[in-house]
């Protein structure tokens, strides 16, 4: 099987590297079967990375700790769902879903473009299959997940070594999260590269007009939705598993996985000002390519141990490779750029300072301030030892500095931009469309001081909160105004025909809506409590208007782990209202205790508490309670982003035919009938955002 | 009266440990756990993955000393410098404000201004424009525009 495994990759390999040279032939030559060969064999590379990714996964399945990648992250013991997911648990392993998933876009975008745009497609296939080769070089000369293990026998051949048992999965990712986020953070970081092949295309291809904007809005927003779903379940991975009580530390990964999504968010914002005026080429094109740049260092951070950080499972000296294709990306860019960049000059200029336009512009801004500060937060220890020989920390405190203020300057971007006309606004547009949403904001300012918010940050964040879905709201209700009014339908109805009909602004307005909640859910912050106590049985623990009684201290163990478990019974207002049962688990295959934590979460706060262990002085059980307010909004918000996309991806509902019925059966009442079928009215979706 | 230090503070890190002094608690949190096992505070680490989900060995150990020193009346600028001379920078959580370090601070405040200032420099330029004539696009071949066009239009049917 290991055979099998190794000639899929190198065949893969052979294929990607076919489909590059032989696509860059037919665009010289302009030979169209040699193009159509090199689009074939660029699309065999999902189907051989398909095989190999199996073949890994059957070693996994079997318990063949042959293979030094399932002896290093895999043992009996371990349940199924996670020898599915120990696949990308290495280096090795996640190097090959990344491969399988990059193979997976360009299948996809090669297979459904296969008639369409033969200026264009060429070009594409070129860039998919130089990226998919950087990757298969990776998965076969440098970083192969099919090294087997050989014991040399008494005769002296070599022969598979044979290991009763692996070392098991890193505890820190047997946690169900675990199987999906590195997926979705990929997806997304490979989805990327999907925008980045037809804006590098479009610019050597000089292929008139925005229509690789138009091919692309819809990979992007996908790669972007992953990204921001990966994100979100990392960050929920860190709360539930860590038991630290917090969800985001900043680490130079998380930072990595950041910065893309950073800069996708401008770029589908900017894209705009490209469709609707023919603006911003040049700044689009740079921002794909910026995006797809910081993808591909967001996986160097992650595997090189360049900057300390706490996914050091991953890291090796592979990084080496990526500084290569990073350097390699560039120089292509920049000469794409410099050859064609007549291209790129703008249809149309600003015509007003007051404008959708400059609100996309000062939105494009502020998200690039925000990039930099984090790229610049998390490379600064080594720009700083490499000028100074010292090693410095950033650690969280910087970064909360730096990023608090940039994040609630956007927030208001939020509320403002959308509601600004495209070329001018004029006073009265102005005063008419923020005059409540400003009025509710600072009310709901006033309520919150009332009820506490002492923190300035806290309090402008949840001023804007209030002011920018209070712009949202009177966005959906004005457009469902008119329509209820044309119709007669009533006002959800309206809404919901609004919707639909141009979903992607309505979509992105659910999706800001959703960055809303997440942005409350943050302002709670500030207002954490916690407590640390030694607990018997009997003991008790306050916290909040909570009282933690601890009941019994018991043991669960079974083939993977063995867990010291604490039963709480929490009390409010003298009630018993619910049992809580953190744990510690010991891995016994890795030798290593994690924390199980449990969390009893509602809208105004979670209760979280963590079993820490054995006190290392008295040697009772501790017992760690946290109040933690809102969080639960930043988890909701997240799922409010994800169908707010969801929804902006749906076509819109173009036309609708609208057939007054016959009142009469009289010859009157036939001709009218007729004549409103005649004059029936085609509605045209809105097509304007 | 309002402040903004607690949400910058404690955004990512809401573990604290039961120290004596609230200054020595605020200086633990400004300090990093030196095990070398975790990227904590000292003020609030948990350390994942270690035999106690608390404040490590290390970590208990810079506290307490944070507790006596300020028991003896320290001055912050002293204690935070004897823990850099016995570590050396890589002690505070955050960059020291001086030297080359406080680039890291200036940095992302100077650059989004001089961005501020090109980007009204752009659009200067463009209003500019606008008033004095239309801006034409590059030349395109236009059999190879005619082609694109009935592709768009067969794309959007």
């Amino acid at each position: 099987m290991d055979i099998l495994g190794s000639v899929a990759l190198l065949l893969a390999f052979l294929a990607a590297v076919y489909a590059f040279v032989a696509g860059i032939v037919g665009i010289v030559t302009r030979r169209p079967l040699i193009t159509k060969s090199a689009r074939n064999a660029g699309m065999a590379v999902f189907g051989l990375v398909i095989i190999a990714a199996a073949c890994l996964e059957y070693f996994f399945f079997a318990n063949d700790f042959s293979s030094a990648y399932v002896a290093e992250h895999s043992n009996r013991a371990l349940p199924a769902y996670y020898k599915f997911a120990a696949l990308w648990s290495g280096q090795e392993g996640s190097l090959v879903l990344w491969t399988f998933l990059l193979s997976m876009y360009a299948f996809l975008v090669l297979f459904f473009n296969r008639k369409k745009h033969p200026e264009l497609m060429p070009y594409v296939g070129v860039v998919l299959a130089g990226t998919q080769t950087f990757f298969l070089t990776l998965n076969n000369f440098v970083a192969s997940p099919f090294r087997m293990l050989g014991n040399m026998d008494a005769g002296g051949v070599m022969r598979l070594a044979s290991i009763s048992d692996g070392h098991g999965l890193n505890p820190l990712l047997q946690y169900p999260e675990m199987v999906i986020h590195p997926p979705m953070l990929y997806l997304g970081y490979t989805g990327f590269t999907v925008p980045f092949a037809f804006a590098l295309a479009a610019l050597l291809g000089r292929y008139p007009g925005e229509k690789w904007i138009h091919i692309t809005r819809r990979w992007t927003m996908i790669a972007w939705c992953f990204q921001s779903v990966g994100i979100l379940l990392g960050a929920h991975w860190a709360y539930a598993v860590l038991g630290w009580g917090g969800y985001w530390a900043w680490d130079p990964v998380e930072n990595a996985s950041l910065l893309p999504w950073i800069t996708g968010t401008a770029f589908l914002h900017s894209v705009m000002m490209q469709e609707k005026r023919g603006m911003m080429k040049i700044w689009n094109v740079w921002l794909v390519f910026v995006t797809f740049m910081l993808c591909i260092m967001g996986t160097l951070l992650t595997r090189s141990g360049v900057v300390s950080s706490v996914h050091a499972f991953a890291q090796s000296s592979i990084g080496g490779w990526f500084v290569g294709f990073l350097i390699i990306i560039f120089v292509v860019c920049c000469a794409a750029y410099w050859k064609n960049r007549d291209y790129l000059r703008s249809d149309n200029q600003l015509d007003s300072l007051v404008s959708r336009e400059s609100s996309f512009l000062f939105n494009n801004l502020v998200l690039l301030a925000a990039c930099f500060a984090v790229l610049w937060g998390t490379l600064f220890p080594v720009l700083s030892e490499w000028v100074q020989g010292s090693k410095i920390s950033v650690g969280p405190p910087f970064f909360n500095k730096v990023n608090i203020p940039i994040a609630l300057f956007l927030l208001l971007l939020t509320g403002v931009g959308p509601l600004l006309a495209w070329r001018k606004t004029s006073f009265d547009a102005l005063r008419r469309n923020f005059a409540w949403p400003l009025v509710g904001g600072v009310v709901a300012g006033v309520v919150a001081f009332i009820f506490g918010f002492r923190d300035v940050y806290s309090l402008i964040c949840m001023i804007l909160g209030v002011f920018v879905t209070l712009t949202i709201a009177s966005e959906f209700f004005r457009g469902a105004r008119v329509i209820s009014s044309r119709d007669g339908s009533n006002i959800f109805t309206a809404v919901g025909e609004l919707t639909m009909r141009n979903t992607r602004r309505y979509g992105g307005y659910v999706v800001h809506f959703g960055m809303v909640l997440i942005f409350i859910g943050i302002a709670g912050t500030p207002f954490n409590k916690d407590i640390q106590k030694e607990m018997s049985i009997g003991d008790t623990l306050n916290i909040g208007s909570y009282s933690i009684l601890c009941q019994n201290f018991d043991a669960v163990n079974n083939d993977n782990y063995e867990s010291e478990r604490a039963t709480l019974e929490v009390f409010k207002g003298g009630k018993s209202v619910m049992m809580l049962y953190p744990e510690r688990r010991f891995f016994l295959a890795s030798q290593v205790t994690e924390t199980m934590v449990a969390v009893q979460s509602n809208p105004f706060h979670d209760l979280y508490v963590v079993y820490a262990g054995r006190s290392p002085e008295g040697g009772k059980p501790v017992i760690h309670a946290y109040l933690l307010p809102l969080v639960k909004w930043i988890w909701f918000g997240g799922i409010v982003v994800v169908l707010g996309t969801i929804l902006a991806l749906l076509p819109n509902r173009k036309a609708v035919l609208v057939l007054r019925p016959a009142t009469e059966t009289s010859w009157g009442g036939a001709i009218s009938a007729t004549g409103s079928a005649i004059g029936a009215v085609a509605r045209r979706a809105d097509a304007n955002d | 009266m309002l402040v903004s230090a607690p949400l910058v503070a404690s955004l990512t890190a809401p573990v604290t440990f039961a120290q004596n002094a609230p200054r020595a608690k605020k200086l633990a949190n400004g300090l990093k756990c030196m095990c070398g096992g975790c990227e904590d505070s000292a003020g609030q680490c948990s350390h994942p993955g270690g035999s106690f989900s608390g404040p490590c060995e290390t970590a208990r150990g810079m506290q307490k000393d944070l507790d006596d020193r300020v028991a003896k009346n320290e001055s912050d600028d002293a204690i935070l410098a004897a823990y850099v001379t016995q570590y050396g920078p890589t002690v505070l959580v955050e960059p020291p404000k001086k030297g080359f370090d406080l680039l890291a601070w200036i940095m992302p405040v100077l650059l989004p201004i001089l961005a501020l200032v090109l980007v009204w420099y752009v659009v200067r330029n463009w209003r500019k424009k606008a008033q004095l004539a239309p801006a034409g696009g590059p030349h395109i071949d236009a059999e190879f525009l005619a082609r694109a066009q009935r592709e768009a239009k067969g794309d959007l049917e």
